[in-house]
């Protein structure tokens, strides 16, 4: 009888709370990345259209998402689809682009961190160094920057607000601890008017 | 100092890495070894405008080309390397 | 939200048994409570809203510290950040912090308060005796006094001085604080609160703008509660609250109070001090004491306003000789009167509003010395309307009262001197406007004679000054400068001209007039009696300036070095316009031709740890941690930095005693049977497309287009330079998709220099690369029974004999329950290894899954240490030896360069003196003795040569004892190196004076034929 490699993920599920706002890691879902080769981006877009039934998003710094599905911008000719699990991200992208575009799953490779509340905008705004007003960075927005020390790529999920924080896994934990700790550190009077 | 990152639109310096003057240009295996040395070791250091790689190593990591006044550090254009490579 | 005090109307007479100086209850007080703290221990009371220095004054406590060189009693001279005399420690044990300024300090219930510099104590300072060595202390003393002989500097000198004028002491124990950072963005930025900024900030939001208004105070309306202005009838204080209570319900507009703006630097980005809990005995869990902002804004606009200039006359440092604004602070915004008897002086009209201010809170105003002469039709008026002796055209001679003043004598345009007791000086020598966020970035001030002051001309693009901070002299002006320049700000940030409605002004009752006189070279130069005080807190007296100037530190800069004038806590922001004055009239040159300092960030003081947030400690930077970290953790490894990284770098068991005796273990488990090691902290980085084997050939000094899919191969990459820069293994998995290694500290060097060759050199080939460093757990099975180990995890239908998968092989496989993987035959160790790769979220099971089926072969987890010691005996290059000054020839890889392409590296790599036989190169090393050490480090010379540089032949980069061998073995570099294996030669270290003989060998120790590897 073989043995089953059972999954470990680099943060618990449970969420963290302080006060009104929590922080908690989003369900694992297949990543792909799909990058274009030179002079494919028309075929392309329109073999992930075809094959995943939404677009690649029209510029940098969005995202387009929809029923659990969503294609992020992560660099020029670059994108980011993620899908639940299960969903077979890898095999129909595959079939439809592998000949316009480099895929490489990066399932393992991130872990997205969400982190949603009241003024949550404000506890972002305490490690990433990138204007989160409406007007620049609204909903499903983009932006790949830095935590504090760490590489990010950054989106609202949600205009409750919530953000996602994708970040590579190994960084998850430390990541966590520095939202974690931004979070304690409590919303700024200045925000509260 | 704040960078207008063609992709990412205006940065913070900290995203970026420095990585020196953009005007060389790697010479042909054969070209003279001055042609090299110049390459690899001579720069120039002006004080005034200048064309300058920066890599936006915490963002979309594009090799971008920035002229700034050295003194100022005043931009006055901000390109990606590719397009000035192939321009 | 501050609504302390607006149904407080102003009461007088308070007079009780606390805080006998509480006259009123004060436009920013909240008079209806009250707290108690300590000052040197003595209990006392407050009202919230008080600072620590109205608190002192109500009480009547005048002495608050003593002077940093000559221990003069000192008192508080300001009502404001420019606080030069009273410092104070703030709080206790870890927490004390020193050289607070109390005029800053809010006082909160249970504030404890120390005197600093001062022994026993403040009220019996032996130290005063520093007074007498007065002739030692002066300018330049530290450059002429302690010149020999030099041994006596460091034991007899200076810890003396630093006992005698230092000012407080730090705390001896780790900050328990939190300190953290933000970034806010913002069309226009206006700093302080006062008129012009209140309707700066209101003109730019109307007009549509996103704006912070940042206040240093913990109240807005800056001058406003200073004052009396009243506006439209009303307390100027109270339309400055209205105004707050309406900026505060606009939702594009942030009000910051307690919040300085400290410095302004590129593109429009300002660095700004939040005191989130300075006010408070314990801040919230979690909550920082201090926040430091970064605000990025379109457009600034100062509105800082201005600082009062003290007058330079002898004995002018005494408790109760106050700057008349401040007094005019204490009075109306604190309710506090500092004295009961006073004597204005002034040079200006600003400076006489101080008498009417106290007349009215029922202090005697004894006479005002007006320097001008003739004084000015309001000197008369004030003088008349307070019942105070004008002394038109006087001067203040002198000052008596040892702790705190008792009398002044007073000249008369006469020359005649009286002695007039007040226990109050309220002096104003005109203001300076408080330029120095707009000098940051090298602007120059210019010197503005109208003004008698320092002013910004042309302010930085996008930089506006308003109020008195761009010399504005009335309050209508101010406000009138800050509307205006609200609204150009906005439209200058992008906001539509036709937005906003035009807004109403108040309009100021009073006729505010300045009518200033110069008054720089007042009594007490060389060869008068009594020290005339420029700079109070470094002690920096008129003589010190004139001794300056006589011997030839005239040039502003020189003069600051020379005195220290301008330096510490308060940056000389009351002295450093009285000082280039003085040295003006010294050199007989104006204001203007002596110029003046500029000001570097921060213009108030910073910690360091607001500065450095929540990166300390074990967070100062973050840690990557591997997929088995846990497990690796949990079996007891002990963790090593491998830059950010977290590895393990052995796995002691309890019986081991050294983790020498471990490391022996882990190599002799692994090349006797087998062991494991996670290795994902290699860099991986995927490559697809067309040209990626065109690439591969650009970055890599050999061959790649045959290398067949399924195969592995070692690569090395040079710098543009010719010298070594990183190594690794590159599989090919498919016709256009390879994957490559990196070492683990070239990871992100080496993606970086791949998007440089994609981006700037050969944008044209159609390749795409990216990271896959964390997606896949990467785990090293070595050892003679490693295909054994492997068998048992591997789903059969894999063959993985020598045969079908031989050594430098590449294979996606699947493990026996079905998670996909990678499978490559590399060796790091030389022993017969392989290296498996499973998606991360499977790495931790797979460990535990290698203890269970490997533990009939006895497998050992090995750390980073065994893995050392294994490549050092395989004679693998590392880090130490691609230590960016070594060629492919000096590691013994010249043959590897391609002679059939261009690649990175090559031109260069064929200069003479880089293929020059003498090198260095790449050989082993045995001690004669095998327990004799060998270090990294050490220097290898000829036997018998002598120790110097002229012999010096080489060096030892990696060493290790081989448990192995038996022996310590050493890789190094050595001049002619390759020929001469067998050689003794002496090694040579220096750190510990020894030499050791050893043998040049080749540098493989173990399995020199790799038939283990191929196994
Ligand atoms: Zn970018």
């Amino acid at each position: 009888m073989p043995d089953i490699l059972s999954p470990c993920a680099p943060i618990a599920a449970e969420p963290c709370r302080v006060g009104a706002l929590s922080l908690a890691p989003a369900p694992l879902e297949e990543m792909v990345s799909i990058s274009s080769f030179s002079n494919s981006l028309p075929a392309l877009r329109e073999a992930v259209l075809h094959a995943l039934g939404a677009s690649l998003p029209p510029a940098p710094g969005t995202a387009t998402r929809q029923q659990g599905l969503s294609i992020l911008w992560i660099g020029p000719n670059q994108w980011l689809a993620c899908a639940p699990q299960g969903s077979g991200l890898m095999e129909k992208l595959q079939v439809a682009c592998g000949a316009h575009a480099a895929l490489t799953d990066q399932t393992d490779g991130r872990v997205t961190l969400t982190l949603c509340g009241p003024y949550a905008h404000a506890i972002a705004a305490k490690l990433v160094p990138i204007d989160l007003h409406p007007r620049c960075f609204g909903l499903s927005s983009v932006a790949l920057t830095q935590a504090g020390h760490i590489p990010v790529i950054l989106m609202q999920r949600d205009r409750q607000p919530a953000y996602d924080f994708i970040v590579f896994r190994s960084l998850a934990r430390s990541l966590h601890h520095d939202i974690l700790a931004a979070m304690r550190g409590g919303i700024p009077e200045s925000e509260q008017n | 100092m704040r960078i207008h990152c063609p992709y990412c639109c205006t940065r913070g310096v900290e995203e970026f890495t420095y990585r020196g003057d953009a005007t060389v240009r790697r010479p042909d295996l054969d070209a003279p070894e001055a042609a090299w040395v110049d390459y690899v070791y001579l720069r120039d250091n002006p004080a005034g405008p200048h064309a300058e790689y920066w890599y936006h190593a915490a963002g979309c990591h594009s090799w971008l080309v920035v002229r700034r006044d050295t003194r100022t550090h005043e931009i006055f254009s901000v390109q990606t390397a590719s397009e000035v490579s192939e321009a | 939200m501050n609504d302390l005090s607006a149904s407080l109307p102003p009461e007088t007479g308070r007079r009780g048994k606390t805080q006998p100086m509480r006259w009123a209850r004060g436009n920013g007080i909240r008079g209806d409570k009250t707290i108690r703290f300590t000052f040197d221990g003595r209990v006392l009371e407050a009202h919230p809203g008080d600072t620590l220095a109205s608190a002192l004054l109500a009480n009547g406590v005048r002495l608050v510290g003593r002077s940093f060189k000559y221990h003069r009693p000192r008192g508080i001279l300001s009502a404001g950040p420019e606080e030069p005399n009273a410092l104070v420690e703030l709080r206790e044990g870890a927490q004390r912090e020193p050289n607070s300024r109390a005029t800053v300090t809010e006082v909160f219930d249970g504030l404890a308060a120390t005197s600093q510099n001062r022994w026993p104590t403040l009220k019996h300072d032996m130290l005063g005796a520093n007074s007498l060595l007065a002739p030692v202390f002066s300018a330049g003393f530290y450059y002429k006094t302690f010149m020999w002989p030099a041994s006596f500097w460091e034991k007899v000198y200076e810890p003396i001085i630093r006992r005698a004028a230092g000012l407080g002491r730090a705390a001896d124990e780790a900050d328990p604080d939190h300190y953290e950072k933000a970034t806010a963005f913002c069309d226009v930025l206006v700093v302080g609160s006062g008129p012009a900024g209140l309707a700066a900030a209101r003109a730019a939001a109307g007009a549509g703008a996103r704006v912070i208004l940042c206040e240093q105070d913990s109240l807005t309306g800056g001058r406003l509660r200073a004052e009396r202005v009243m506006l439209d009838d009303r307390p100027g204080w109270a339309w400055a609250q209205d105004t707050e209570k309406y900026l505060r319900a606009l939702p594009e507009v942030r009000i910051m109070t307690r919040t300085c703006v400290f410095g302004r630097y590129d593109g429009g980005c300002f660095g700004a001090l939040e005191r989130v809990a300075d006010h408070v005995a314990v801040p919230q869990a979690g909550q920082p004491r201090q926040r430091l902002w970064r605000i990025v804004a379109g457009q600034c606009i100062l509105a800082t306003g201005g600082i009062e200039r003290p007058i330079v006359f002898p004995d002018n440092d005494r408790p109760g000789i106050m700057l008349a604004g401040a007094v005019r602070s204490y009075v109306n915004r604190f309710g506090v009167v500092p004295g009961r008897q006073a004597v204005i002086y002034t040079n200006n009209d600003d400076g006489l509003r101080a008498a009417a201010d106290l007349h009215d809170a029922g202090v005697r105003v004894a006479a005002i010395v007006d320097s001008r002469q003739p004084s000015s039709t309001a000197a008369q008026a004030m003088a008349r309307q307070v019942g105070a002796a004008l002394f038109a055209g006087g001067a203040i001679a002198g000052t008596t009262g040892h702790t705190g003043l008792k009398a002044v004598q007073v000249r008369d345009s006469a020359g005649k001197t009286r002695r007039l007791a007040c226990d109050l000086l309220a002096v104003s020598g005109g203001w300076n406007p408080d330029i120095a966020l707009a000098t940051h970035h090298r602007t120059h001030p210019v010197y503005d004679d109208a003004l008698n002051a320092f002013v910004v001309s042309s302010p930085a693009p996008g930089l506006h000054l308003a109020g008195f901070a761009a010399g504005a002299l009335t309050t209508d002006a101010a406000l009138a400068q800050g509307d205006a320049l609200g609204r150009a700000a906005a439209q200058g940030a992008g906001s539509d001209p036709a937005t906003g409605c035009a807004m109403v002004l108040p309009r100021a009752a009073e006729k505010e007039g300045y009518a200033i006189a110069p008054l720089w070279h007042a009594l007490g130069r060389a060869g008068q009696a009594g020290k005339a005080f420029i700079d109070f807190q470094n002690d920096v007296t008129a003589k010190d300036v004139s001794l300056a100037a006589r011997e030839g530190f005239w040039a502003v800069e020189h003069l600051k070095r020379y005195t220290t004038l301008g330096m510490a806590t308060d940056q000389g922001k009351t002295a450093n316009v009285n000082a280039l004055a003085m040295m003006a009239w010294e050199r007989g040159r104006s204001i203007a031709q002596t110029g003046t300092t500029i000001v570097r960030p921060p213009v108030q003081p910073c910690a360091i740890g607001a500065l450095a947030g929540t990166h300390r400690g074990r967070h100062f930077k973050p840690h990557r941690l591997p997929p088995t970290h846990d497990w690796a953790v949990e079996a007891g490894c002990v963790l090593t930095s491998n830059g950010i990284w977290q590895r393990a770098q052995w796995y002691p068991r309890p019986d081991e005693t050294s983790w020498q005796e471990t490391v022996n273990r882990e190599v002799r488990s692994v090349r006797s049977s087998v062991g494991f090691c996670d290795v994902t902290t290699l860099g991986k980085i995927d490559i697809q497309g067309a040209d990626a084997a065109t690439l591969l050939e650009r970055v890599y000094v050999n061959a790649w287009r045959k290398l067949p899919v399924g195969r592995a191969r070692y690569g090395l990459m040079l710098r543009e330079d010719g010298f070594a820069f990183d190594d690794g293994t590159t599989a090919r998995l498919a016709e256009n998709h390879y994957v490559m290694t990196t070492t683990t500290a070239n990871a992100g060097a080496v993606m970086r220099h791949l998007e440089f060759c994609h981006q700037c050199l050969w944008p044209g080939l159609d390749v795409r690369f990216i990271s896959v460093t964390d997606a896949w757990a990467q785990i090293a099975v070595a050892g003679p029974r490693s295909r054994d180990v492997l068998r048992e995890i591997i789903d059969e239908s894999f063959d993985l004999s020598n045969e079908a998968f031989g050594y430098m092989g590449a294979a996606n496989v699947r493990l026996r329950d079905g998670v996909g993987g990678r499978l490559f035959r590399l060796s790091f160790s030389g022993e017969l290894a392989y290296e498996i790769a499973v998606p991360a979220r499977y790495g931790d099971a797979l460990a535990r899954l290698l203890m269970r089926v490997g533990a009939p072969y006895g497998i050992t987890p090995y750390g980073t240490e065994a893995l050392g010691v294994m490549r050092i005996e395989k004679g693998h290059p590392a880090g130490p030896e691609l230590n960016g000054q070594t060629t492919a020839h000096d590691l013994g890889m010249g043959r590897m360069l391609s002679r059939k392409k261009d690649f990175i590296g090559r031109a260069m790599a064929q200069r003479t003196a880089l293929c020059d036989a003498a090198r260095p190169t790449l050989i082993g090393l045995k001690p004669l003795h095998a327990s004799d050490a060998l270090v990294a480090g050490a220097h290898l010379l000829p036997r018998g040569a002598p120790a110097d540089a002229a012999s010096d032949q080489g060096w030892i980069s990696s060493s290790a004892w081989s448990p192995t061998v038996e022996s310590w073995i050493a890789l190094g570099f050595l001049s002619h190196g390759p020929q001469r294996h067998g050689e003794v030669i002496a090694v040579h270290n220096p750190l510990a004076g020894t030499v050791i003989e050893a043998q040049v060998v080749p540098p493989v120790f173990v399995d020199p034929e790799g038939s283990r590897l191929h196994a």
